[in-house]
């Protein structure tokens, strides 16, 4: 879902970046100190998984992660995903320079998104007792959903934005295409998250308000 | 874009998803060379698939305007001709709006009678070459690993000066 370099207008290019700045600025006013490590470690899992193809039936898929982060640092995902961009941008050209912006923005935002709708339902109970299963599994799930989909939706947006007479048809094509990766993301996202809660309870606990 | 018919729509759909792959692999690359009388050349996803199907120009060296135009075949390979000249460029643009292009070089016509096989052993070459430069290597993943964890080893040092 990287967009290349060469495909949107510079208008929605200069007003990408800057609200990437912008993002990236408020996120790192938001990285705690005691956040560090874990964004460090969701950063590097975004960087690997999104790099990494794995053969599934016919294609291939990869993970892109994108709302499990995002549920964990809210919004200091924009600097941990502008590195790891950064980072596939310079070593393995996906995306480009000029699209780093856009590209942040779609895939940060719904891992904004993700935080905000969804941070509730990971949340230990007041006297401590974590949440019922089901529901941490649902909260993992509906990342995986609300991650991938608002990429999807917003890198079709930008299309548009930038009128290419190319893209209108493809546009259903691109959410199509990520199917797989939706169900992929969301399978992995809901093991993380029970996971977490069985073997780590302190990292849901740390989901900032 | 014309409405198909209902029936042939959960076919499309599911043709749709089988052709998935292309879009999800990410860059896209190609390489071509001049040959006598044709731009040849073989477009790539990153994951080393070929784009099959796609858009190919070529181009001349300071012009956007293409002199020749075609298609990629099934296999990602194109040949399109073009008028003795050059240097010329060959484009390719995929699905996502990928786009990659690169200067057709100009193979050296082969002296005897077997141009023509040369010419297909170095394009076979500079494809493999092509292939070995786009591949992704487990040294690259590793080493942005380690440039994550450094970066926030700067973060975390900045932190306890701040508190210090």
């Amino acid at each position: 879902m990287h967009l290349a370099e060469g495909v949107l207008s510079a208008p929605v290019l200069a007003g990408a970046a800057a609200l990437a700045a912008a993002g990236v600025a408020f996120g790192l006013r938001r990285l705690g100190e005691a956040q560090l490590p874990l964004a460090a470690l969701l950063g590097a899992a975004f960087f690997v998984a999104s790099t990494i193809h794995v053969p599934v039936g016919v294609g291939s898929v990869h993970l892109i992660l994108n709302g499990l982060a995002g549920l964990m640092l809210g919004w200091a995902v924009f600097p941990v995903f502008f590195v790891a961009l950064l980072l596939q941008a310079a070593l393995f050209s996906f995306g480009g320079f000029t699209v780093l912006g856009a590209n942040l923005l779609i895939m940060a935002l719904p891992a904004v998104a993700a935080h905000y709708l969804l941070r509730r339902l990971v949340r230990p109970a007041e006297d401590g007792t974590p949440p019922p299963r089901r529901r941490l599994l649902v909260a993992g799930a509906a990342c995986g959903i609300v991650g991938i989909g608002g990429a999807a939706a917003l890198a079709s947006l930008a299309l548009v934005l930038s009128g290419g007479h190319l893209f209108t048809e493809l546009i259903g094509l691109l959410v199509l295409a990520h199917l797989p990766v939706f169900v992929v993301d969301a399978l992995i996202s809901a093991a993380t998250v029970a996971l977490l809660a069985r073997m780590l309870p302190a990292a849901l606990a740390a989901v900032r308000a | 874009m014309t409405q198909l018919p209902s029936a042939l729509r959960p076919l499309a759909t599911a043709a749709a998803l089988l052709l998935a792959t292309a879009a999800q692999a990410h860059g896209l690359a190609v390489v071509a060379q001049h040959e006598a009388d044709a731009v040849t050349g073989l477009a790539r996803y990153t994951d080393q698939t070929p784009a099959a199907g796609i858009y190919v120009a070529v181009t001349p060296e300071n012009s956007d305007t293409p002199l020749a135009e075609g298609t990629t075949g099934a296999d990602g390979r194109f040949r399109l001709p073009v008028p003795p000249g050059g240097p010329y460029w060959a484009v390719v643009e995929g699905e996502e709006g990928h786009r990659a292009e690169t200067l057709a070089v100009q193979l050296p016509a082969a002296a005897g009678g077997n141009g023509e096989a040369t010419a297909e052993a170095l394009r076979l070459v500079r494809e493999d070459i092509a292939r070995l430069e786009q591949q992704i290597r487990l040294r690259d993943i590793i080493g942005g690993i380690g440039y994550i964890v450094g970066i926030a080893g700067i973060a975390a040092w900045f932190a306890a000066r701040r508190r210090g």
